[in-house]
């Protein structure tokens, strides 16, 4: 029986590593803000479980309580304030990009293979090679958190793509939640932005920034 | 005893005493006497080592931040002086933004006031962080807190200026993380368990450390709080903040919080300084404080707003603080006393753009004429600040301009030299002739040519920081002079 886990933890762990990398493809390719929003949330949820593999360091209340408290706010806290953002704002559906989901698809690839490339190179020698696919999910995340944030008009789009980034940066920073107390803690701070960013959109009725047509235009054209 | 908890606290306190309390002067006076408080605690801290915290300790103060904490202290004293005259003077009535925007209401003055002294407390943190992740807490706690300053004017146009500020530099602030957490790889790696990311702990370290990580490390950093700092290609947020905020509150983004995302930049210098990849980290410095220059002067040449024309400067003025710290030797020195200069200059001058503002009610360069009859006080302080600005002779800035050139010459960079001194004249060229197009001539405004009273308050602030820019330029103090020296000597330089 232990065996049996020892051999199928390692595997689980990549199977999430591999999820993770789906989705944000998916965030990538995706026209629907709605099944944007769940698709980070996923992502949220999936992430969640990493401080408990073995991999990151040994179990733990401290890992439990990472977990526990990434994967209630990631997972479930964060997404359904932007799916009632969405909804109390009365935002358009669809995505409205700048970029095409084509040319998203394949910078979010690329970016991936070069993730992998770097991580290799940087951190090959960290805990024993272990540490090197965190900071090749982690890094990929984050780039393809800002492509979304540049490369989308959408206020509340743009929200979806700093979530991402900030799940890289935990992706990132969880290998070393072992041994280094309150370090990826330091990345709820980021969180604080995604409450200011939706609490705006909602008061101030945001709906697109970064309207490149006229200078000083303001963003809250669509206000009723 | 530890002073530098105090410093962080009184302000904050004042800022929550705001909240609550309902008279407008009472409520001026305690922002006043928040910043007197803070000056002088500052002042005092320089002749009490003892006050200032151990190095073992997460907040206290090394002469590298004291010395930062001394320019935004002096800063929000002229600022919030100039400020309670501002406020007594806005009125609480719908406003008509500029030319023909809609009309607004300005934010409530409690708030204003409260989120002022929030901001003075958080840049005291940056400057008294002997830890890595609170320094990163700090930096952050500037952006929240300055925030809602921008928007003071509640107009749509401030709204997206705040917006645009809130999503760059959050994002920056994510990848200043990364750099945060590089940092503590390389320290668990080299201690073999857990590494600490206290200032003093990394740079004991440093030697030890992976060179990869700390690579990575300082390049994240430098792109977060370059961010921040508004160097070039990361400036963008930078023109339309400055433009949108109240006078006072620019005046501070510009001369302290620019200098406070520095100041974080600079931390990840000492430690890769120490770890010998002070080289690499150098010629970093130095290609983003060179494309700085170049990016502003583009933008300053033509402009046609003058808020955002100092806006484009500052972006050049922070390029000028990298390029002295990238040549090294005593370009660090330079560096360390531009900090000084262009805070003093740059704050004047913001106080003075809000003078012309009030009273000829355009940010266009091109409609105010004749600014030196209409406000005999402001315009002449407009022609002196942007001489200063520009590194005109008797001033500080061409003192520490002119000793980076020097030191790029003796570091044998003579190519960036050389361009560095173009720049600084295309910028010089473009600037001088808006500043004395809108100060000569016949006035604009309709029913001009009488003097208008201007309040003391308005001008007193703004002429005394450039007084001090000044003397720092004629005269430097020895014990000033001594003090930026040992500053530079921290940051691996010195005359």
């Amino acid at each position: 029986m232990v065996e049996l886990a020892q051999a199928f933890v390692p595997q689980l762990l990549n199977l999430i590593f591999m999820a993770l990398l789906i989705t944000n493809l998916y965030l990538l390719g995706s026209s629907r803000l709605g099944s944007l929003i769940w698709t980070a949330g996923a992502q949220g949820a999936l992430l969640a479980a990493l401080p408990l593999f073995p991999q990151v360091g040994e179990f733990s209340t401290h890992a439990v309580a990472l977990a526990a408290g990434s994967g209630i706010l990631k997972g479930a806290v964060i997404p359904w304030l932007l799916l009632w953002a969405m909804r109390d704002a009365n935002i358009r559906r669809d995505v409205e990009p700048l970029v095409g989901y084509s040319l998203s698809l394949t910078f979010g690839v690329a970016v991936t293979g070069l993730s992998f490339w770097f991580a290799e190179k940087i951190a090959g020698g960290l805990h024993a090679g272990e540490g090197a696919p965190f900071v090749a999910v982690g890094v990929s995340m984050a780039l393809c958190g800002m492509f979304l944030i540049a490369s989308r008009t959408k206020a509340l789009t743009q929200v979806v793509g700093y979530l991402t980034l900030e799940n890289g940066i935990y992706v990132f920073g969880v290998s070393l939640a072992a041994r280094q107390p309150f370090v990826v803690e330091m990345g709820i701070f980021l969180d604080i932005f995604v409450f200011i960013f939706v609490g705006g959109i909602v008061m101030f009725r945001i709906n697109r920034t970064f309207d490149r047509i006229q200078k000083g235009r303001a963003p809250t054209e669509d206000a009723p | 005893m530890n002073a530098s908890l105090a410093l962080i606290q009184v302000p904050a306190l004042a800022g929550v005493a705001c909240l609550f309390i309902a008279p407008d002067k009472a409520r001026r006076a305690l922002l006043v006497g928040a910043a007197l408080f803070h000056a002088a605690a500052a002042v005092y801290l320089w002749s009490a080592p003892a006050a200032r915290g151990g190095a073992s300790a997460y907040f206290g103060f090394d002469e590298v931040g004291l010395y930062f904490l001394s320019v935004t202290s002096a800063l929000f004293l002229a600022v919030a002086v100039y400020a309670a005259q501002f406020l007594a003077h806005e009125s609480s009535d719908a406003l008509q933004s500029g030319d023909s925007g809609p009309l607004f209401l300005n934010q409530p003055e409690r708030f204003f006031t409260a989120f002022l002294l929030f901001f003075l407390a958080a840049m005291t943190a940056v400057a008294a962080s002997r830890h890595l992740g609170l320094l990163w807490i700090a930096v952050e706690t500037t952006t929240l807190v300055s925030a809602p300053l921008i928007y003071f004017h509640r107009r749509p146009s401030a709204l997206e200026a705040m917006w645009k500020y809130l999503l760059i530099c959050s994002v920056g602030i994510a990848l200043a993380l990364l750099g945060v957490f590089s940092f503590a790889t390389a320290a668990t790696q080299a201690a073999g368990g857990e590494g600490a990311l206290t200032l003093d702990g990394l740079i004991g370290m440093a030697p030890m450390m992976d060179r990869n990580w700390l690579i990575m490390a300082f390049v994240f950093l430098f792109v977060g709080y370059g961010t921040k700092m508004g160097l070039a290609p990361f400036h963008m947020w930078l023109p339309e903040a400055h433009g949108e905020s109240p006078p006072a509150v620019s005046a501070l983004l510009s001369g302290a919080l620019l200098n406070c995302a520095f100041l974080g930049i600079l931390r990840a210098y000492q430690v890769l300084l120490a770890a010998g990849l002070g080289p690499f980290a150098q010629k970093i410095l130095l290609v983003f404080g060179l494309f700085s220059m170049f990016a502003a002067a583009v933008f300053i040449v033509r402009q046609t707003d003058y808020k955002r024309l100092l806006a484009f400067s500052s972006v050049e003025h922070m390029g000028i603080m990298a390029f002295g710290v990238g040549v090294g030797g005593a370009g660090v020195f330079g560096a360390a006393f531009h900090a000084a200069a262009h805070s003093l200059v740059k704050a004047a001058l913001f106080m003075t753009a809000g003078n012309i503002l009030a009273r000829f009610a355009t940010k266009e360069c091109g409609a105010v004429r004749g600014a030196i009859r209409d406000l005999p006080a402001s315009g002449l302080l407009w022609v002196g600040g942007f001489l200063a600005i520009t590194g005109a002779p008797p001033f500080a800035t061409f003192l520490s301009e002119f000793t980076i050139l020097k030191a790029a010459l003796d570091q044998g960079h003579p190519w960036a030299a050389a361009l560095y001194m173009l720049l600084l004249a295309i910028i010089f060229m473009g600037m001088i002739q808006v500043a004395l197009n809108m100060a000569y001539g016949a006035p604009s405004v309709p029913g001009a040519l009488r003097i208008t009273s201007e309040p003391p308050l308005s001008y007193l602030p703004p002429l005394i920081l450039l007084m001090g820019a000044l003397i720092l330029g004629v005269w430097p103090p020895v014990a000033v002079t001594e003090a930026i020296g040992r500053v530079a000597g921290a940051l691996g330089g010195g005359l």
